[in-house]
């Protein structure tokens, strides 16, 4: 028996945290199940499991519905679903949609009841709200030899992560695979075997995500026998958080020239600034902020603590200098007004002439 | 700057040119009449170094002399920056600005036109980057060296010139480029502030904020729709939930309705069969009934028949012949009696009546005729009346009285005539010739006097008081007059007959009242005549009595002996009734003998006979008890049944219905749900709470950048205002202190310390006490106060260079010992200040032995 293991599509995500480039990350998910169907052609799966949350929510864009089923009668094999938590089948919900008739190969599993497969059986464990404090395992009735190759599909945390998941839910269940959903991050596949994983998700969609893009690969070739897993890339998004301390002359044009050597169309980029601006560095941070928006997916910088170098004041004696002064005091005591007002008397100042 | 030679030509009284040379290191001291021009000389220091050689207003205008079409001109010959310079210029027809350096012995040309103007306006102190065109007050030569005309009181200084101050006094607070980061830190903070320091509606955070707003609300109502699906949802869910019990529910109704109608069905066939034989029953007893009853008349019939036919025969016999015309005769006959008895009485009444009446009219008619004579005896004696008589005796009272008094004021003159008299009563009554015989008496009487003249004897005259009788004698005239008509109506004025009559009619007066009285009481309220009616009536009443029956005039009749004749009569009467009624009886009861024999007729035609009768009566009452019998049996079997079935199957029906109808709504509301929640979901409220958190998010992000840079400008505009705050205390605290310091010099007794204000102008005294202000003080204090300010100041402005201090008519206000410390104070500064008075008073300065006089002539400029 071989299947693809994959979960946490979030179709239609609420990406409040990518801003303006929410909309493309939502066209990103698409795009990243494009590439497991394709997958699917090439690695010949019997067929597919989805371990809950395809959508981000119960109430997805009725297009996301028909797009999502659209893709997926495109598998060349069953695909077997749950709905997960941000997909909980409700009554009027996205599984109820008529777009899911007209695909025949795909099966959303609704109630907590044995699916027969080649050589095997799977015991779905779809969830019916959002919030489920019960094993939703617990229904799996005790193995019998008609069953052949057990295969459970669940959606949840851990109960080590207070999910209600138990943390040896396979063996308690007698399973001879259970395909989980909910955490984005993989399971890690050393050391195999595995009866339990997480497939992650197949993009990543946030920072702080190690370990996931990818989809699993599951061969088990008779009851009882070991899983083999494998991992198969699926994500083309890179989500990269850095801090950037500039405390020399020169820093900001070696950072600029970093970056935008890095930037890419695929790269997601989280970047806080902060340290010491000598002459010109402001403008060299202004142009990597103008090359970053350009080249990257998403570049969002942050000034943090960031004010003029001490040995850079040029200012004339007078109210100007005491004000620089007091501006500098005030900003080593770690206020940001401060040190912005210190950064901008420096526009000012150099937009002035002096 | 230090000036040295000064002409001016074309302006005010100054027509032609005129100059003046001034010593470069001393006190110039110009004096001059009033009218001379010595103002118009400061006024051409300013054109030359402030006013533009381009200007050709108003102001300019004004300065050519009158009638004349000159161009204004001046020349400046003046030391600055270690140089020597002269500065040419020319306004209106042909304007012109030269600015030449000495050098090398010569005057070459250094700048020219605005270049010259620029040069000119720094060395009067106007700092660079100001509009040329901007007014003087911008150079602090004018402002604070130059006292015009009587002006000594030293204005709050506008901020160029506090700037130009500060750079005078190389504090170097605001230079020309920190002043363009002021305009660009202005511009800055306008972008986000307003100038009272709060956020400019216009600024881009505000806008931002407006988006974000916006957005907020997209995400609120995003977030309702949402909860609102979600509501729905669990609604849906309930419904869906509570369709299985519901469900079995009506299974188990439908079930219970079945059965609980099959029964009803049974029990209402039994209960027809009962129905049936209960009307069976009920037709047998009632046809028992009916020949039960029919037996009963037939035989009550039967036995009355014979008593009725006896009880005929009675009747028939007691009421004998021709009753009724036997009862006619004896009511006649008591009729007749009781209608003479009526009227006996009547006539009786009538005759009673008829006496009374007659008697009554009798004594009226003798009270009338006494009343009549007593009556003719009265008129014929004539008397007043009682209250007549009270006012005739009244009057005769007056008329006596009246008398009396007339007859005392008259003079009586008694006469008696001892022989015979001829004389004339000439004054008095009698009057007229009279002639006494002898023995005769006569009296004269009058009044007030009598005269009288006896022929041959002379004349008498006596009188008496000098009172008139004149009004008495009138009295008694009206007196009389008034006696006379009061008694003509009796036709007799004496008043002794009168009081006879009047007593004479006193006797008679009661008895004609006694017979009124006697009359009323008789007549009662009634007339003679209807009394007398009344007797013809009653007369008349029994001659109609009479007339009926003739023989009671003769014989009046007896009513007690009518009336006890009536009792037979009526006795008789009665027994005429009873035969009447007898056969009556006996007529009634033989109709119903007849019926009878009708009824007994009919019995036995339907029936036959009574016994006939009887035995259908016993078959009857077999068939019901038979139909009673067959009913228990039906009531055991129904008995069987639970009680109330049909309620219960009602009961049952009405809860199955109700239960589909709760499924029907249920349905129907699962339906209404579902297209209420798929209408909802196609909104796609998630991709709406999705954009709009995104959107709050990336305004959020861009608004605290914004908010941070616009809080970085209001922080970088305070800070840099609170630093020039300071600086500008570190300025004005030590010009203080050296204005003070010249004041106590000047008033050779300290007043306190001056305070200056932001602007450099003198606000205030403080003692260690309290605080003066400047408008508290003399005329002459408030003028060495700024005497003071102004001399401080000028030693600041001088510190790097000498300059041109001028006073203008000024401390016209200070006494001479003042005034002469101050001059002592000029001269300790001449070597800094080349200081230039103008005066009408060169007396006030005498003191000032080494000045450099300057006497302008009366007329110097004319």
């Amino acid at each position: 028996m071989r299947f693809l293991h994959t979960s946490d599509w979030h179709i239609g995500l609420h990406a409040a945290h990518a801003g303006a480039a929410a909309p493309r990350l939502r066209q990103e998910r698409f795009a990243a199940a494009r590439r497991i169907a394709a997958l699917a052609q090439s690695l010949h799966p019997d067929f597919v499991l989805l371990a809950g949350d395809t959508f981000d929510s119960n109430a997805p864009h009725p297009a996301d519905i028909r797009e999502t089923a659209a893709l997926l009668a495109a598998f060349p094999c069953p695909v077997f679903l749950i709905p997960g938590n941000h997909d909980p089948h409700v009554p009027g919900g996205p599984w109820l949609h008529p777009a899911w008739s007209a695909a025949p190969n795909v099966h959303p599993l609704l109630t907590p009841e044995p699916v027969p497969l080649p050589g095997g059986a799977l015991f779905p464990c779809p969830l019916l709200s959002r919030w489920q404090s019960a094993n939703p395992l617990a229904w799996i009735p005790p193995a019998l030899p008609e069953h052949g190759i057990r295969l459970g599909l669940a959606h949840g945390s851990l109960s080590t992560f207070n999910g209600p998941i138990p943390p040896d839910a396979a063996s308690l269940h007698q399973l001879d695979y259970l395909a989980l959903g909910d955490w984005h991050s993989a399971t890690p596949l050393t050391p195999q075997p595995l009866r339990q994983a997480y497939s992650g998700t197949p993009e990543p969609d946030a920072f702080s995500q190690p370990n996931s893009g990818s989809v699993f690969l599951i061969d088990i070739p008779h009851p009882g026998a070991p899983p083999s897993i494998t991992s198969h890339r699926t994500a083309r998004l890179a989500w990269q958080k850095q801090t950037a301390t500039l405390r020399a002359p020169g820093d900001a044009l070696r950072l600029r020239l970093e970056l935008e050597a890095a930037a890419s169309p695929d790269l997601l980029l989280d970047l806080t600034l902060e340290g010491s601006l000598f002459p010109g560095d402001d403008d060299e941070l202004l142009r990597l902020e103008t090359a970053l928006a350009e080249r990257c997916f998403l570049a969002r910088i942050s000034r943090g603590p960031l004010w003029p170098a001490a040995s850079e004041t040029t200012l004339p004696p007078g109210p100007l200098s005491l004000t620089e002064t007091r501006l500098r005091e005030q900003s080593a005591s770690g206020d940001p007004v401060a040190a912005a007002a210190l950064l901008e008397l420096h526009r000012l100042a150099r937009e002035a002439g002096l | 700057m230090i000036l040295t030679r000064l002409t001016l030509q074309g302006i005010r009284c100054f027509a032609n040119p005129f100059t003046i040379e001034l010593a470069p290191a001393a006190i110039n001291l110009i004096t001059a009449p009033n009218g001379s021009g010595k103002s118009t000389l400061v006024e051409a220091l300013r054109l030359a170094f402030l006013i533009s050689h381009r200007s050709a207003g108003e102001s300019i205008q004004s300065l050519v002399p009158w009638g004349a079409s000159l161009d204004p001109q001046v020349t400046i010959e003046f030391q600055a920056q270690g140089r020597s310079w002269r500065a040419s210029k020319r306004w209106l027809h042909s304007p012109a600005a030269t600015l030449e350096l000495h050098q090398n012995g010569s005057w070459s040309k250094h700048a020219e036109g605005p270049a010259a103007e620029e040069r000119l306006r720094h060395f009067a102190g106007m700092p660079g980057g100001f509009d040329p065109g901007a007014a003087s007050q911008h150079a602090w030569s004018t402002s604070v060296l130059w006292s015009l005309q009587g002006k000594l009181e030293l204005d709050e200084l506008p901020a160029p010139v506090i700037d130009s101050v500060r750079t005078s006094l190389h504090q170097q607070l605001d230079t020309p480029a920190s002043l363009a980061l002021s305009k660009l830190l202005d511009k800055r903070y306008k972008e986000f502030w307003t100038p009272t320091g709060r956020a400019s509606v216009n600024s881009p955070a505000s806008r931002l904020r407006t988006e974000l707003d916006a957005a907020r609300q997209r995400l609120d109502a995003a977030q309702s729709s949402l909860e609102q699906l979600d509501l729905l949802r669990d609604q849906l869910a309930a419904l869906i939930d509570a369709r299985a019990p519901l469900d079995a529910s009506i299974d188990a109704l439908a079930r219970q309705s079945a059965d609980a109608a099959a029964q009803l069905t049974q029990a209402n066939q039994l209960h027809a069969a009962r129905q049936s034989e209960l009307s069976s029953r009920d037709v047998a007893n009632a046809q028992a009934s009916a020949a039960q009853s029919t037996l009963s008349q037939w035989r009550a019939t039967q036995d009355t028949l014979d008593q009725h036919r006896a009880r005929h025969a009675t009747l028939l016999e007691s009421a004998g012949p021709d009753p009724l015309a036997a009862l006619a005769a004896a009511t006649a006959t008591l009729a007749a009696a009781e209608a003479e008895l009526r009227d006996a009485r009547a006539y009786r009444a009538a005759l009673l009546e008829r006496d009374s009446q007659r008697s009554l009219l009798h004594r009226l008619h003798q009270l009338l005729s006494n009343k009549r004579h007593t009556e003719d005896a009265l008129r014929a004696l004539n008397a007043p009346t009682a209250a007549s008589w009270q006012q005739l005796t009244h009057l005769w009272n007056n008329l006596a009285s009246t008398r009396r008094q007339l007859d005392s004021a008259l003079v009586h003159l008694d006469l008696h005539a001892e022989r015979p008299l001829d004389l004339t009563v000439t004054t008095g009554s009698p009057a007229g010739a009279h002639s006494l015989p002898a023995g005769a008496s006569l009296r004269v009487s009058g009044s007030p006097a009598v005269e009288l003249h006896i022929a041959g004897a002379g004349a008498l005259r006596a009188s008496g008081p000098p009172a008139s009788a004149a009004e008495l004698r009138a009295a008694l005239d009206t007196l009389e007059s008034r006696w006379t008509s009061a008694t003509a109506p009796f036709a007799e004025s004496s008043f002794d007959t009168l009081q006879q009559r009047r007593a004479q009619a006193a006797e008679l007066e009661p008895a004609l009242a006694s017979l009124d009285a006697q009359l009323n009481a008789l007549l009662a309220g009634r007339t003679l005549a209807s009394l007398e009616n009344a007797l013809l009536a009653a007369e008349s009443a029994c001659a109609a009595h009479e007339t009926a029956h003739p023989n009671w005039s003769a014989a009046p009749p007896d009513p007690a002996a009518l009336e006890a004749a009536l009792p037979l009569l009526r006795q008789q009467a009665d027994a005429a009734r009873q035969r009447t009624a007898d056969a009556r009886d006996a007529a009634s009861l033989l109709d119903i003998i007849q019926s009878a024999e009708i009824q007994i007729a009919d019995w036995t035609a339907r029936h036959a006979s009574l016994q006939a009768l009887s035995a259908s009566l016993d078959e009857l009452l077999l068939q019901s008890r038979a139909h009673q019998l067959q009913i228990a049996e039906l009531d055991a079997r129904l008995a069987q049944f639970p009680p109330n079935l049909d309620a219960t199957a009602q009961d049952l029906a009405s809860q199955l219905a109700a239960a589909r109808t709760q499924l029907a709504a249920n349905r129907e509301e699962s339906e209404r749900l579902a297209g209420r929640i798929d209408a909802l979901a196609a909104t796609a409220p998630s991709r709406s709470l999705a954009e709009a958190a995104e959107a709050v998010e990336d305004l959020s992000r861009r608004l605290d950048a914004i908010d941070l840079q616009a809080n970085a400008v209001l922080r970088l505009h305070q800070t840099l205002s609170e630093c020039q705050s300071t600086l500008m205390d570190s300025i004005s605290v030590p010009i203080a202190a050296s204005a003070t310091a010249i004041l106590s010099a000047i008033t050779a007794a300290p007043l306190g310390n001056l305070r200056l204000s932001g602007k450099l102008h003198p606000d205030a005294l403080s003692t260690p006490h309290k605080t003066v202000p400047l408008d508290v003080l003399s005329g002459g204090e408030q003028e060495q106060v700024h005497f003071a300010t102004r001399l401080a100041l000028a030693r600041h402005l001088s510190a790097s260079e000498p300059q041109l201090a001028v006073f203008d008519d000024v401390l016209i206000a200070t006494d001479p010992a003042r005034l002469a410390r101050i001059l002592a104070l000029l001269e300790e500064h001449r070597d800094r200040l080349q200081i230039c008075i103008l005066t009408c008073h060169p007396e006030r300065f005498a003191a000032l032995a080494g000045a450099h006089t300057i006497a302008l002539p009366p007329h110097a400029g004319n």
